[in-house]
């Protein structure tokens, strides 16, 4: 497990380093050294494809526990930031704020707050639809998911059909399709206290999440408060999603994988499924961004569609080994 | 130790428990008995806290039960359930050593680990332990849950029909193994054969109440089995405990 750990981090802390050479100018990792021992206002390495690189390391993190969170709330590993739609609701009230101004009031952190508070708004909606005698009934919660999943979608949909302006909705919409363009170091603050904050909270309380997987039932008579727990999940994985979101658009299939693959290298205890999910989520989004940014380079294509490309077949194939293995 | 008073629970379709009371002393072990739906199984998971009673109350240790937070509550009761659910997939170990979550201990400490060995090896599962447990059989996940039951170390075990997927031979170790840790239960049991040779006391309920309480010999009779599992049957002294044994016998006219 250490030796997994551990070589893990070093892959991470490699893509950290070579990821910034690549992209439609080649760079060298002496270009990179030198940009980071003498930054410069002017220099690209500095001000754009390193923060980018790692805006994508903690998007990528962020999606991949907000993944755990939500497998863990609905006891299903088909779950993911879209399935309650969380993702949907950040994105409506994202582009919402984006379009038409409405959460100005918000000052700075106008964008990921009103993320936040979409994707609030979503989880609490489809929590309340499927509470019944003070127990959550998962089949009603998944198909409340989906629909809500669908309502904002739909609500997006009309936000950008009723676009001031064609710039505005140009980038609204390569924004949704999911995209690190843009990063900036002062966009990094933000994500990094929330993942910290988050992933801190997630640890202390490891071992009532693997309770949390055994059911509503069986995590109660261990001693989880299983309301409270859920509350704890539902602000965390909006926290996550929120601010994922809002800096880089819907990015799909990252938090559906990156868990299973953590499980399939540690097992289910969520002490090494977090930092494991957090770390596969981080490596996967700063190779996919590589590769948004050199498959037709000196064009971009949006991260998220290349995520739903590649993710759609290798979950496809995780699903059929398992399910080998299971025979 | 355990007292409940008229208590109250009422699904949607409207079954449910009606106005039960139930005193139990410290150390016995308490047989719950009764048809399909007659209400055992949500006696217990009241007790347990899967389910909020409408009205009346549970005393544990002379406190409302409600005002216990789950923590406590799962200090003072392990329970074993039907539920096999498990979403992901755990080793044997790692589902027993769930039982010691309540303590808040750290994974080295040395009487959380003998806690749990003692536990694997009283229910024989030792060989068991890296294995996977959705790749068990029914009967080899109730054992683990068991396992993890007796590693959790509380004053109290609630058994849901505990012995559902379990032969014989593990139903009479199961029951043997938990009358010898001298805890007060309370059992919700099919067989009467088995309830009569392991239990001090039986309640026998329908239509979510209780109908009869008393010794195995007071309620254990022809009479009661004809009225409520509607079954005939001859009553017959166990030749080593003495305690009735039931022989069902079919009903001739339906032959």
């Amino acid at each position: 497990m250490k030796k997994r750990g551990i070589l893990l981090l070093v892959l991470c802390m490699a893509s950290i380093w070579i990821a910034p050479c690549l992209g439609a100018s080649l760079y060298s990792f002496q270009d990179i050294l030198r940009s980071i021992l003498h930054p410069a206002s002017n220099d690209l390495i500095f001000m754009l494809r390193i923060p980018r690189v790692l805006l994508g390391a903690l998007i990528g993190a962020s999606l991949s526990v907000c993944g755990v969170v939500m497998q863990v709330l609905v006891r299903n590993e088909l779950a993911d930031p879209f399935l309650l739609g969380i993702s949907s609701g950040a994105g409506a009230f994202a582009t919402l704020d984006l379009l038409f101004d409405v959460f100005a009031f918000l000052g700075v952190f106008r964008l990921p707050l009103s993320a936040f508070m979409g994707a609030m708004s979503a989880i609490l909606l489809v929590f309340s639809i499927s509470v019944s005698k003070g127990t959550v009934q998962i089949s009603t919660l998944l198909l409340s998911g989906v629909a809500v999943s669908m309502i904002m979608d739909g609500l997006t949909r009309l936000i950008t059909l009723l676009a001031p302006n064609a710039l505005g909705l140009h980038n609204a919409t390569f924004w949704l399709s999911g995209s690190l363009t843009g990063a900036r170091w002062d966009y990094l603050g933000l994500p990094l206290v929330v993942l910290m904050g988050c992933m801190l909270l997630l640890y202390l309380f490891h071992r009532q999440l693997d309770l949390m997987s055994l059911g509503e039932a069986q995590a109660k008579t261990l001693g989880v408060s299983v309301k409270k727990m859920q509350i704890v999940l539902i602000v965390i994985a909006s926290l996550l999603a929120g601010v994922s979101v809002a800096l880089s658009g819907t990015i799909g299939f990252v938090g559906l994988m990156c868990p299973h693959f953590a499980r399939m290298l540690v097992g289910s205890k969520h002490q090494y499924v977090l930092p494991f999910s957090a770390l596969i989520g981080a490596i996967l989004v700063i190779w996919t961004d590589v590769l948004a940014r050199c498959l037709f380079a000196p064009e971009e294509v949006p991260i998220g569609v290349l995520t739903a490309i590649i993710g759609g077949p290798i979950f496809i194939g995780m699903l059929k080994h398992k399910k080998r293995r299971s025979k | 130790m355990i007292e409940v008073k008229n208590l109250d629970y009422t699904y949607p379709c409207g079954h449910g428990l009606k106005k039960l009371s139930i005193t139990i002393r410290s150390g016995e072990f308490i047989g719950l008995i009764g048809p399909n739906g007659s209400g055992k199984s949500t006696f217990l998971k009241n007790l347990y806290r899967e389910l909020e009673p409408d009205e009346g109350s549970i005393v544990l240790a002379q406190k409302e039960l409600s005002t216990y937070s789950y923590r406590e509550s799962a200090l003072l009761m392990g329970v074993l359930s039907q539920h096999h659910e498990c979403a992901y997939d755990y080793t044997v170990y790692e589902m027993v050593e769930m039982g010691r979550t309540p303590y808040r201990e750290s994974s080295h400490d040395p009487v959380r680990n003998a806690k749990i060995e003692f536990a694997l090896k009283q229910v024989g599962i030792e060989s068991l332990c890296e294995k996977s447990f959705s790749a068990l059989s029914g009967g080899e996940k109730q054992r683990v849950l068991l396992a993890r039951a007796i590693a959790q170390d509380t004053p109290i075990l609630l058994l849901d029909e505990p012995t559902n997927h379990l032969d014989i031979y593990y139903q009479i170790q199961v029951f043997q193994l938990v009358k010898s840790l001298g805890k007060t239960v309370i059992a919700a049991i099919h067989d009467l054969n088995i309830a009569s040779m392991y239990c001090d006391r039986l309640y026998v309920m329908n239509e979510g109440k209780i109908i009869q309480e008393g010794s195995v010999e007071e309620v254990i009779t022809q009479e009661m089995i004809q009225k409520i599992f509607h079954v005939p049957s001859l009553i017959v002294p166990h030749p080593q405990t003495k305690k009735p044994a039931v022989i069902y016998l079919e009903e001739r006219e339906n032959v």
